[in-house]
């Protein structure tokens, strides 16, 4: 019934913390429960730190991260022109610290080859771009993207998502 | 673009802080601080101190996988496999005390006053060379009694869903702890490297149903790499499986080649294995993007299959489906096979509502294990059939014989094995003539879960965890091998 299903709100409420997710004690949020969220079942006083490839698929194909480096690619094409300095500064967003000369070289060579995948085949790139609920913002296709997508290389990477 | 304040490298520094310490406890130094801690570390290994090896099996098995067929809300053993025919000579006559013998009642039929004996109103009849008695709702199972051990001689503390069907599962009514599937994964390892080694299916009946919780395929406090992984029917078998619109495969391969070579930028910088891991588990979920469509894909399987199974096997979501998934899954080197079949809680209307419950799973049920057989898999692959407790022979609510219930009964209950190990075609336990209490042999939850260890070639006293201070096993501290029902 209602209670084995999670209805994704509108509009602004879609974006609160995840603090605020009602949660179902007998069908915990999948999306918290992969990163290992305690099920509230019994007192968990250390929690685990597991690794494994469900986490994987979550972090590449859930709409909260995909929308979340469509938004950052958008907000960044908007202000930044140039693409060496988009990717750092998506970059820098992400993980607070400046890119080395080698990640920089290989993010941006990414995001080039991206771009030129994206240029031969904007219909893809505009279902690309489509994900999310949040507002649209007017910058191509092609290079959002690809930018995205360097996004998300980066929102993936171990750095982003261990705090040491 | 705003002032960033960068931390002090120090390449110096090869290691951090997380690789520092999980160095730590494998050098030298810990050995001398384990002897001020354990006085008899380097003393000749006692039974307790030995552990085992994981990742092998302790001694030879007979079964390589299992395949679990969970029928989710407890069918009436008086209408599947315990014949009593003492209920219909003394239909409507009280349970006697003697034999109630204080047994607790759920809430449900605590307060009747009168505990009136019903019979089935299904006929059983006497199958194979065994004699093995299986009631009329089952047909196909009853022409392969010769290759199944029935045991009716199965009991539980449990009286309620949630506590039994967890029971089951982890081997404590209270829930938090790992699964069959997780201990075995964690016991014998993964044979398999596109799939998960514990894997659900489940499907739902008409009958009246209970809820299953993603608990039940926890991992508990196991690493959570041994959880078992829900195979649902629809758009994403796998949660987050299928990529989204406008990335193609290649993109994606492109997209994990970059994420990797960063990653592996970061380790040769840390030192920090767990990046490895994390890399091997990407490449885990990418080969798992193949893999399980590739599984779920049975467009290929011979007319004769089909038909074995029955037509509903083509439609997802249906137990014959799952039963058909099972079998790939098992010739895919998936190690532990859960599948539930909601709909066994018959408090009413139990005839229609256990012929309509029967008809869903009989002949996929039989099926698998005549697909098995003729794979040669049977041998190595164990099949299980049964729920979390019996019902009583005593009508629930108003007394009509041809509309009655039956309220949870843990003392006495039935479920059959085949395959990997069992004795193929015997009859194992008896419960008195009113089908109430068990007489002889009986197997309580964690006699089954030490046997089925013992199949799969594990002593399930030496599976352990420390956790909380404690050795926890799956047994817990109980359980017996059932050493009469092993080839």
């Amino acid at each position: 019934g209602i209670l084995t299903k999670y209805v994704p709100d509108q509009g602004e409420d879609l974006y609160r913390r995840s603090l605020y997710t009602f949660w179902k004690r007998t069908l915990p949020p999948p999306s918290m429960t992969i990163f290992d969220a305690p099920t509230r079942d019994f007192c968990e006083v250390r929690r685990q730190k597991t690794n494994t490839p469900l986490q994987a698929l979550a972090l590449q194909n859930d709409v909260q991260v995909l929308e979340a480096a469509r938004v950052m690619a958008q907000r960044t094409l908007s202000e930044e022109k140039e693409s060496v300095q988009a990717v750092k500064d998506v970059f820098q967003r992400i993980l607070v610290r400046s890119p080395k000369e080698e990640e920089l070289s290989t993010l941006h060579k990414y995001y080039q080859d991206a771009l030129a995948t994206y240029l031969k085949n904007t219909e893809q790139a505009e279902q690309l771009v489509a994900i999310g609920e949040y507002a649209q913002l007017n910058t191509d296709p092609a290079k959002t993207a690809a930018l995205m997508l360097t996004a998300q290389v980066i929102y993936n990477l171990d750095e982003t998502i261990t705090k040491e | 673009m705003g002032h960033h304040h960068e931390p002090k490298e120090e390449p110096s520094l090869k290691g951090n802080r997380r690789h520092f310490f999980s160095q730590l406890s494998v050098g030298i130094g810990s050995l001398a601080l384990g002897s001020l801690l354990i006085p008899d570390l380097f003393k000749a290994p006692s039974k307790e101190a030995l552990a085992k090896a994981l990742g092998v099996p302790h001694f030879a098995p007979k079964a390589k996988r299992i395949i679990y067929l969970f029928q989710a809300g407890a069918p009436s053993q008086l209408e599947t496999f315990d014949y009593k025919p003492i209920l219909r000579k003394r239909m409507g006559e009280d349970l006697p005390e003697s034999i109630r013998n204080g047994q607790r009642l759920t809430g449900m039929t605590a307060n009747q006053d009168k505990f009136p004996l019903m019979p089935p109103k299904v006929g059983f009849q006497q199958h194979g060379q065994s004699g093995t008695w299986i009631s009329d709702f089952f047909p196909h199972t009853a022409k392969i009694a010769d290759e199944i051990t029935v045991i009716r001689s199965m009991h539980t503390e449990a009286i309620n869903h949630d506590p039994a069907i967890t029971f089951f599962q982890t081997g404590s009514q209270i829930s938090g702890r790992p699964c069959v599937g997780s201990w075995l994964s964690y016991g014998l390892g993964s044979e398999n490297k596109n799939l998960p080694s514990f894997v659900v299916l489940t499907s739902r009946g008409k009958g009246n149903s209970q809820g299953l919780y993603a608990k039940l395929w926890s991992s508990g406090f196991l690493d959570s790499k041994h959880q078992g992984v829900l195979l649902r029917s629809g758009k994403d078998p796998v949660l987050y499986l299928n990529d989204p619109d406008g990335i193609s495969r290649s993109d994606k391969r492109h997209l994990l080649d970059h994420v990797s070579s960063l990653n592996k930028m970061h380790h040769v910088e840390t030192g920090d294995d767990e990046i490895e891991s994390r890399i091997a588990q990407y490449e885990m979920a990418y080969r798992m993007q193949m893999s399980v469509p590739d599984v779920m894909d049975i467009s290929k399987e011979p007319e004769s299959i089909i038909k074995l199974y029955g037509e509903d096997c083509q439609v997802p979501g249906t137990y014959a489906a799952n039963a058909l998934q099972a079998r790939r899954l098992a010739e895919n080197g998936v190690r532990f096979i859960q599948l539930y079949h909601q709909g066994w809680d018959q408090h009413g209307n139990l005839h229609n509502e256990m012929a309509g419950q029967a008809k869903d799973v009989d002949q996929a049920s039989a099926a698998l294990v005549l697909d098995l057989k003729q794979r040669g898999m049977l041998e190595d692959t164990l099949v299980i059939w049964g729920g979390e407790f019996g019902r009583g022979n005593y009508a629930q609510g108003k007394f009509d014989p041809d509309n009655y219930g039956r309220d949870h009964h843990p003392r006495a209950f039935s479920i059959w094995m085949a395959g990997g190990g069992i004795k193929p075609g015997m009859n194992y336990g008896k419960t008195d003539e009113f089908g109430y209490n068990v007489v002889e042999n009986p197997v309580h939850i964690n006699d089954f879960h030490a046997t089925l260890m013992h199949a799969m070639g594990l002593d399930h006293e030496q599976l352990i965890y420390k956790y909380q201070g404690r050795r926890f096993r799956l047994t817990d501290v109980a359980g017996h091998v059932v050493k009469d029902i092993l080839a």
